[in-house]
């Protein structure tokens, strides 16, 4: 598996700190309430079923999937329960809409925050290590935990580098009993170029 | 704000259209809003109507905002024109601002909105 220093680890956390911060300064200015974060949380697993997030199987979660590409790709997710989906929605929508448009709106509202939320993540790690990124269009996809990774399309990158590197982070928003997370996967690959940006990173800003 | 103003909102999201129509709509009553899903749409617009501002977001199918943007500054040079974007990487704020195109960073709010708007029109 993947060896990181301790040092290395306590740099990437940060990263990820640094666009969660900024991600959930920007969801707190959507929804006009104070947004929670836990401190990240970094594992290397062979299957998305062997992480801790894949404890609850049959939840059925919403998720607001990006892919990055740039000097390493991925991709980022946003995931919250979606039986608090539309409730997050109506704490997004200033005007007062009837629940039928509200309904209507849920896929296009949630696509919209995750690309606000996943871009001010994504933003903020290229502006730290300053290296572009690149982001696909938000795609929405519902479905039970244990399938949130799998891979619609034949063939992913991570079916022959089957080491993914979750970076977890949950986020609350407690007026409205919301909670969710923030999730990067990367392949083998990807983690190498991200520890080797984060090891010139750490070069150049200790001298 | 006594005279009306026309905007042009272009962006792939329906949810973000809608927002900052609204917010557009509580602060400066009267002003004709429109709106285009992508690029094409939008240049279709423009050949129909002119508009004083034009808020573009970056990431959309097809043409995105920087190559959109290029084309309405070359073809507007007095049009407000801002990229409107959850996108904050410097590179992109960077080449925005050498295509002369204002940047608001995503989300939008009714202030930032607003404001921006407040402060154009005291140049304009």
């Amino acid at each position: 598996m993947i060896e990181l220093t301790e040092l290395e680890h306590d740099t990437i956390s940060e990263l990820i700190n640094i666009g969660v911060g900024r991600a959930a300064s920007s969801l707190s200015e959507m929804v006009d309430q104070p947004v929670e974060l836990t401190v990240p949380a970094i594992s290397f697993v062979e299957r998305f079923s062997d992480s801790e997030l894949a404890n609850a199987p049959t939840e059925v979660v919403s998720a607001v999937s990006q892919s990055f590409h740039g000097p390493f790709t991925g991709e980022a997710m946003l995931v919250f329960p979606e039986v608090r989906s539309l409730e997050l929605v109506r704490s997004l929508l200033k005007v007062d809409v009837p629940l039928d448009t509200l309904t209507d709106l849920e896929q296009e509202a949630l696509m919209e925050v995750g690309n606000i939320i996943l871009n001010a993540c994504l933003g903020s790690i290229s502006n730290v290590l300053g290296e572009p990124i690149n982001c696909s269009m938000p795609t929405f996809r519902k479905r039970e935990t244990r399938a949130l990774l799998d891979d619609d399309t034949a063939g992913g990158s991570a079916a022959t580098n089957p080491v993914l590197m979750i970076l977890h982070v949950q986020f609350m928003l407690r007026q409205n009993d919301i909670d969710g997370y923030v999730l990067f996967v990367m392949d083998l690959e990807s983690i190498q170029m991200l520890r080797e940006l984060v090891r010139r990173f750490l070069a150049n800003s200790l001298g | 704000m006594p005279n009306t103003k026309s905007v042009l909102l272009i962006d792939d999201s329906k949810f973000a259209r809608l927002l900052v129509k609204a917010f557009i709509s509580s602060n400066f009553a009267n002003w004709e809003i429109d709106e285009a899903e992508d690029g094409a749409k939008a240049l279709q617009m423009v050949d129909a109507k002119t508009y004083d501002y034009m808020l573009v977001d970056f990431n959309m199918p097809g043409m995105d905002g920087l190559e959109l943007g290029e084309k309405l500054r070359a073809r507007f040079p007095g049009a407000v024109i801002a990229l409107l974007t959850a996108n904050i990487q410097q590179e992109i704020q960077k080449k925005a601002e050498n295509l002369g195109l204002d940047f608001i960073a995503k989300p939008p709010t009714e202030d930032k909105i607003r404001d921006y708007i407040m402060s154009r029109e005291a140049t304009r």
